[in-house]
């Protein structure tokens, strides 16, 4: 796949997942959660906006080499984070989808 | 920078025939249709601006709201070195929309100066005044190349197109000027047209996915619902249709931007055409009417 395509793929799956972690839905699936867990959501939802953020300041030129090394974990990161957002009932698994997406971007783009 | 060795006004004093004077004439409406595009396109971009941090405020809101109050104080250190790192990605951001503002504001002081040669009531020091812009325009032009936005360059936004071809006019001086300022006017008109086509797609990716829930979720379902309106409602709703407006405007904004560049390029290579600014001046009006909407819903909202 072209590092244009990883680019897009991951950075509307980021998108996708901040909307839906400011939805009443995720808001809902939350209040019945723990506090820790609200805790890692709140974290998780900032790591997210930072990722896209760098990712949108970021030049695809300077990363396309990094993205092509880490081209399988970002695609199945990616794949996973999808997935996760299909069921936003299941906090844990989106939460850890999306942080697992925003660590194999952190290789490829310093976020900070 | 050299002045021109023959004063514009002076070449509008020589026009006898027909087809230059058209052409000057044409000048002055392009130039004042491109003043007003730039005049909006400052608008646009403090609106673009303001959304991207309304956007980004909102995220922060909801992630401090997730956790909640004292389960963010108490791990103040964390929230407060994320929120440095925010404001310097935001503030990277806004750098381009800086960019692009300075250079869309030496294009409007060129098409100022044009616009004050075409209409035969300036001296020769106005065509020292425009040829002295080209410079910095010229200079300013390879700094929006490398600006960056969505993960690339301006100029990968840039759409391919022939090498323009100046058309030689009978009146030296307008020759000499056009020779000597299109290329630059070209690129420079080029590169804008790319930088908003490139803010547009940043925009609608980023903040796209997210207005459709946040209308319902912030504006319409506490609206019709039968509970008392949140306090922040009126602040949520002019933050959702700023960033909504801003969207849409920067779609009028291409468009305009677009005819611009279209209609100088016709300006310059083809003396004899005859050019139908309509479409021109009405992207610009329909820009400008936008941009008025946001002014107007700003101000209403925030007077709330």
């Amino acid at each position: 796949m072209a590092a244009s395509d990883l680019y897009s793929d991951a950075i509307s799956a980021l998108t996708t997942a901040r909307a839906t972690m400011l939805s009443p839905e995720w808001q809902a699936s939350i209040d019945a959660g723990s506090a820790e867990q609200r805790l890692t959501a709140s974290q998780q939802l900032i790591q997210i906006q930072q990722t896209i953020l760098a990712l949108s300041n970021a030049s695809l030129n300077d990363i396309a080499n990094a993205m092509q090394q880490n081209a399988v974990a970002l695609t199945s990161a990616t794949s996973a984070l999808k997935s996760a957002l299909a069921d936003i009932t299941k906090v844990g698994n989106v939460i850890n989808a999306a942080s697992s997406l925003v660590a194999v971007i952190a290789k490829i783009v310093p976020l900070l | 920078m050299k002045p021109t060795s023959a004063p514009f006004l002076l070449a509008i004093g020589m026009l006898v025939g027909g087809c230059d004077s058209d052409r000057l004439t044409q000048f002055s409406t392009f130039a004042a249709a491109g003043t007003q595009y730039v005049q909006n396109f400052h608008e646009l971009t403090t609106q673009a601006g303001t959304a991207l941090i309304a956007s980004d405020s909102a995220t922060l809101i909801a992630a401090r709201n997730m956790a909640g109050a004292s389960v963010v104080a108490a791990h103040a250190p964390e929230y407060s070195t994320n929120l440095q790192k925010e404001d310097q990605l935001i503030e990277e951001n806004l750098a381009t929309l800086q960019k692009l503002d300075a250079q869309a504001t030496l294009l409007g002081s060129y098409f100022s100066a044009i616009t004050q040669l075409t209409n035969g009531s300036a001296a020769s020091q106005m065509t020292t005044s425009a040829d002295a812009l080209l410079d910095p325009i010229n200079k300013f032009n390879p700094q929006i190349e490398a600006a960056k936005v969505g993960g690339q360059p301006i100029k990968n936004y840039v759409q391919p197109s022939a090498n323009l071809i100046v058309a030689h006019f009978e009146v030296k001086a307008l020759d000499t000027q056009l020779q000597k300022a299109s290329p630059i006017i070209d690129q420079a008109l080029t590169l804008q047209e790319a930088a908003v086509t490139a803010i547009a797609a940043e925009m609608k990716a980023s903040l796209g996915a997210s207005l459709e829930t946040r209308e319902s979720t912030e504006v319409i379902d506490p609206y019709v619902g039968g509970g008392t309106l949140p306090a922040t409602w009126t602040a949520n709703r002019q933050a959702f249709l700023q960033d909504d407006v801003a969207v849409t405007g920067l779609s009028s904004a291409q468009q305009a931007i677009t005819e611009l560049h279209n209609d100088f390029q016709k300006l310059v290579e083809n003396k004899e055409s005859t050019i139908d600014f309509s479409t021109l001046l009405s992207r610009v009006q329909q820009m400008s009417t936008y941009i008025s909407a946001v002014g107007s819903t700003t101000s209403s909202g925030a007077q709330k």
